[in-house]
């Protein structure tokens, strides 16, 4: 539907955001964990985007592509990040030399991405809001006396 | 002239549905890595076109196609972080989104003067 | 600060009244140079709407006012166009 194309935007834009928000939270909430399901400590989580609708390497657009842009999830990434070690020796999850493998999440780095996707959420929140004005406009025309 | 600016009129609005889709786009993508946002330009023919309705002069519809915006990447946004400026991109959607109410109030006014030509001034 | 009363207005100072000349006007002149305003008000609303669309206005008021006032001396014009067709049709309604 051609004329919600503004609207199909910018709710992939929220979406996506959400997604990454929950994947920040998520990673806080693992910070601790020590077992993972595949074993071994938690590994945090990220969430990949990509364009939507338009190729990412179309330089001129034509504007008839547009209308089917935005974004989309492209993955939920695992990230290969070395365990931070703390000497625990009564823990049960020592190693042989007494220190626990905790999940190298990085809490500041955690905070930047909530943030980010807190204020990237808010200002598609803004774009669908301007869609929803100019649409109820365009509603009145030929209405008023 | 009736005919000229209502074609005016209905490029103008489709052209800021465009702007808006775009500025949409870049918004949605604004955490995408790697991203090269969009961004819209105008050439010579929109001065040219307003220097037309200025003077008065003949409008064709070749003359309507500057009001469409060229879109293109902002390739010298590729080494900034972040690569969408939130901010500026809503500033644009507040500006962009006033043109098109303001277009259509106006349009609406013009219309409803024909309509108390057409009704001999009686109200309905 | 202090509140003064009001003072009188000066006595025998009359206000001014513009009288107009006692020459017979030509309506015919007076009606063409009315409607030639008129138009001027609509020509000039659907200019502004034209520069407006592309972008091209200084302020939105001025777009804005233009409209208003091609609407209502238009409305005004004709009400008078109709007043005088009225009038018109009574005299024609005349017995001889």
């Amino acid at each position: 539907m051609g004329y919600l194309s503004s609207f199909a935007i910018s709710a992939s834009g929220l979406t996506v955001e959400k997604a990454r928000l929950d994947a920040t939270a998520v990673n806080i909430a693992n910070i601790h964990s020590t077992r993972s399901i595949d074993g071994g400590p938690y590994r945090p989580i990220r969430v990949i985007s990509g364009e939507r609708g338009v190729s990412p390497f179309a330089q001129v657009l034509d504007t008839q592509q547009i209308a089917s842009g935005g974004v989309q999830v492209v993955s939920v990434s695992q990230l290969e990040v070395p365990p931070r070690l703390v000497h625990e020796p009564s823990h049960p999850d020592a190693d042989a030399k007494g220190f626990v493998h905790y999940p190298g999440i990085d809490h500041a780095s955690e905070m930047i991405n909530l943030i980010t996707a807190m204020r990237a959420y808010e200002a598609n929140l803004v774009a669908l809001g301007a869609a929803k004005a100019m649409a109820v406009k365009a509603l009145e025309i030929g209405g008023q006396s | 002239m009736l005919e000229t600016t209502v074609s005016l009129v209905k490029t103008a609005l489709d052209s800021d549905i465009v702007k808006h889709q775009v500025l949409a786009h870049n918004i949605a993508n604004a955490n995408t890595t790697d991203f090269v946002p969009y961004q819209l330009s105008f050439d010579s023919r929109l001065g040219q076109l307003q220097s037309k309705i200025k003077t008065g002069g003949q409008i064709d519809h070749a003359d309507l196609s500057a009001l469409f915006p060229r879109v293109e990447r902002n390739l010298s946004a590729q080494g900034l972080n972040p690569k969408v400026a939130l901010d500026l991109e809503a500033a644009k959607l507040g500006g962009n989104v006033l043109h098109y109410q303001a277009v259509i109030r106006a349009y609406n006014q013009m219309t409803s003067l024909l309509g108390i030509a057409i009704h001999e001034g009686r109200q309905a | 600060m202090s509140i003064e009363a009001i003072d009188f207005l000066p006595a025998g100072k009359p206000i001014e009244v513009e009288t107009n000349p006692t020459q017979p006007q030509n309506f015919e002149k007076w009606l063409n140079s009315q409607l030639q305003n008129v138009n001027g008000t609509l020509i000039n609303a659907e200019h502004q709407l034209q520069s407006l669309a592309v972008g091209d206005v200084e302020n939105l008021h001025q777009v804005m006012i233009a409209m208003g006032e091609a609407k209502f001396t238009f409305q005004l014009a004709m009400q008078v166009r109709n007043r005088v067709l009225e009038a018109y049709q009574e005299v024609l309604r005349m017995q001889v």
